[in-house]
């Protein structure tokens, strides 16, 4: 299998790809409003005519250079160009502008590898594991996990509990047009045949992820260009030695970053504000953080790239995406006609271990990139947004087009793209609604089986120990919401309000 | 009772709901495989039901003037007017095929998008000609993709 793996990587084509989607998945990592998730979900229709190995090296390489580049601007703008860099903010761009830009980024990239190489090797080591007890539970089991899941990601949505929730119960219902799982019923096709196979799921994404965004921000005016200094950039940054005598955080921030992006959810842009409070909380000089310190640098990038280990493991041993960028390399397989969950590690091992490596390849060709390219980022940031923001519409209409061939698919993604207008508007998150969306079938699928194989009904998904489990810490986790605001409002009733998060939320990044 | 644009929403979920569980009544049953299996309505039926309730959950949690702040009405028409080219692209494409129509919605998407900006005609040509090259040649020749031709061509 070693050798089936390693031959995906003696193809020039392929090393060609891994370059070139590092390189774009870090463009739209470092431009604010753009994200790893928009690239992918643009790129999706070129991964199609790939074998699918190839095309999980492409969207991986997006999805590794993506993360890594949002700090990029969180650095040389002040601005997050995901929540994942948010806490990068608050100690990068201080130090940028006290001409210790080359610094500032030399500290986040070597963070951002290290953090994502060691979470990969951990993912490798306890993917097979996870997966050989996935393949053991059953319908009951899988079904509650699926809930689990996407009750996990609702709970985190920011305001209104119900705004996640409807969401997600929306995204599950768009998946039930069509053919029905075990039977084969038609539902909601009104008689067109186009809606036969179910609602694109590239339309899907193409229209709420990629238009919907650009759409948004056009009309909320936020695609300014700003003016970037970029005389102090030059020279590696830092020394090594300098570098790793703040070992002790790097494993705390790191540790961090794993267990959130390990739980659905729960991704990089909350790994790196819980590090950062963690860094500033345990720190001698708690005074310096917010003021350009490495420390905060570090426990920001470390977590966040951590998280991408973290978060490829249900993705892999389970066929649950914790967040919106797993779920689209989910999808990526998916379209391929790959049957993603526990059975994945066996059915395609030489899959599997190609996805790892190229992430591990993706790190090393990441820190390559931004190394050696410190002095050009500052130009990619100024390219005129219009003209960005228009390649992207194009390259929507021919990615969809070549999905279905049909224009009753573009249509489909521009009424996506409404609807992802319509969901910011009203500031229902995305997440759960993609989940939804992937995980509707898988939930369906196992909710029947589970009350064909019984005659106890729905006894079975809350007596089997497993199930009942991830039943009740889907409820519970429900609930926990409202007690978190209700010690919040206590807190900020007794003048104790956590400095770190308002500062975090003076961003108003969107953690989507 | 106060309406306010969260409570319309939350109406316009119910109302969504409601038509859910409306259509959901009218799915046909393709087989039965096992007396015990709830066939093809469950599932649909399950999300109606928790978006009615969750819709009427958010009717009761939004309170009176504390409606967050959404898009104003220039903000809805700017969308609405990338959204309705959208819809023209889309239209154009299937009369004249991709070539042409792309070559009109590159100059018209940066054009529609250039805010304060002022734009050089030059550059805008050569912008749409070099866009719709890359993406045609990388579509249609590298990975074998026949574009749309249109009807009237």
């Amino acid at each position: 299998m070693f050798a089936q793996v390693m031959s995906n990587f003696l193809v020039p084509l392929n090393w060609v790809l891994v370059v070139a989607g590092v390189i774009v998945g870090m463009i739209f990592g470092a431009i604010p409003g753009l994200s790893a998730t928009t690239c992918m979900a643009l790129m999706l229709p070129l991964s199609f005519t790939m074998a699918p190995e190839v095309g999980i090296i492409f969207l991986g390489s997006i999805y590794v250079g993506g993360v890594s580049g949002s700090l990029i601007s969180a650095i040389l703008l002040g601005i997050p160009g995901q929540a994942a860099s948010i806490a990068t903010c608050f100690d990068g761009y201080p130090m940028a502008k006290k001409e210790q830009a080359s610094r500032a980024l030399g500290v986040g990239i070597l963070s951002s590898f290290i953090a994502t190489v060691l979470s990969v090797l951990v993912a490798m080591l306890f993917c097979p594991t996870l997966a050989r007890w996935a393949v053991k539970l059953g319908p009951w089991e899988s079904f509650s996990l699926c809930f689990c899941a996407i009750i996990l990601v609702v709970t985190l949505s920011k305001g209104n509990m119900f705004n996640g929730l409807i969401a997600g119960f929306l995204g599950m219902f768009l998946s039930t047009v069509g053919i029905s799982p075990i039977d084969g019923a038609l539902r909601f096709t009104f008689g067109n045949f186009n809606l036969i196979s179910g609602l694109s799921l590239l339309a899907v994404m193409l229209g709420v992820f990629a238009m919907g965004n650009l759409v948004r921000d056009f009309a909320k005016n936020d695609m300014e260009s700003p003016d970037i200094d970029t005389k102090s950039i030059k020279g590696l940054g830092l020394p090594l030695r300098e570098y790793f005598s703040h070992w002790l955080l790097i494993i705390k921030s790191w540790l961090i970053g794993l267990w959130i992006g390990f739980l659905p959810g729960m991704g990089a842009g909350l790994a790196n504000i819980v590090a950062y409070s963690q860094a500033k909380a345990s720190s001698k000089h708690p005074e310096k953080f917010g003021t350009g310190c490495d420390e905060g640098i570090i426990a920001s990038e470390v977590s966040n790239n951590a998280a991408i280990g973290g978060a490829i493991i249900p993705m892999i041993a389970l066929g649950i995406p914790g967040d919106s960028p797993t779920a689209l390399l989910l999808s990526g397989l998916m379209v391929h006609g790959i049957d993603v969950g526990p059975l994945l590690m066996t059915t395609r091992p030489a899959l599997v271990y190609c996805f790892f490596a190229v992430l591990l390849i993706g790190a090393i060709v990441t820190f390559v990139v931004q190394m050696g390219g410190m002095r050009v980022f500052p130009y990619i940031l100024k390219v005129p947004s219009h003209y960005l923001y228009a390649a992207i519409f194009l390259i929507c209409f021919a990615g969809i087009w070549s999905d279905t061939k049909t224009l009753f698919a573009i249509g489909m993604m521009i009424a996506f793209a409404v609807l992802g207008v319509v969901m910011g508007d009203f500031n229902l998150p995305m997440s759960p609604f993609i989940l939804g969306f992937i995980l509707g079938p898988m939930l369906e699928k196992n909710l029947r089986m589970g009350l064909t194989y019984t005659d106890d009904g729905f006894l079975p998904f809350i007596t089997r120990p497993v199930s009942g489990i991830l039943l009740l810490v889907a409820f519970a986790s429900l609930f926990w919401p409202m007690i978190r605001d209700y010690r919040a409002k206590k807190r900020a009733e007794a003048g104790k309000t956590n400095e770190i998060q308002a500062k975090a939320d003076a961003y108003e990044a969107e953690d989507d | 009772m106060k309406l306010n644009r969260e409570r319309v929403f939350s109406l316009c979920v119910i109302a969504f709901a409601l038509a859910g569980i409306l259509l959901t009544s009218n799915i046909n049953k393709a087989f039965s495989l096992d007396s015990a299996d709830p066939g093809p309505k469950l599932f649909p039926y399950i999300c109606s039901i928790a978006l009615l309730v969750c819709g009427i959950g958010k009717f009761i949690t939004s309170k009176a003037g504390k409606a967050s702040k959404g898009l104003s009405c220039h903000e809805w028409k700017k969308a609405g007017m990338i959204i309705g080219f959208s819809v023209l692209y889309a239209v154009l494409m299937y009369l004249f095929g991709y070539i042409p129509s792309t070559l009109i919605a590159g100059a018209g998407y940066v054009w529609l998008m250039r805010g304060k900006n002022k734009i050089r005609p030059v550059v805008l040509v050569i912008f749409t000609i070099v866009i719709t090259a890359v993406i045609y040649l990388v579509f249609s020749l590298l990975l074998g993709i026949r574009m749309p031709t249109g009807i009237l061509f």
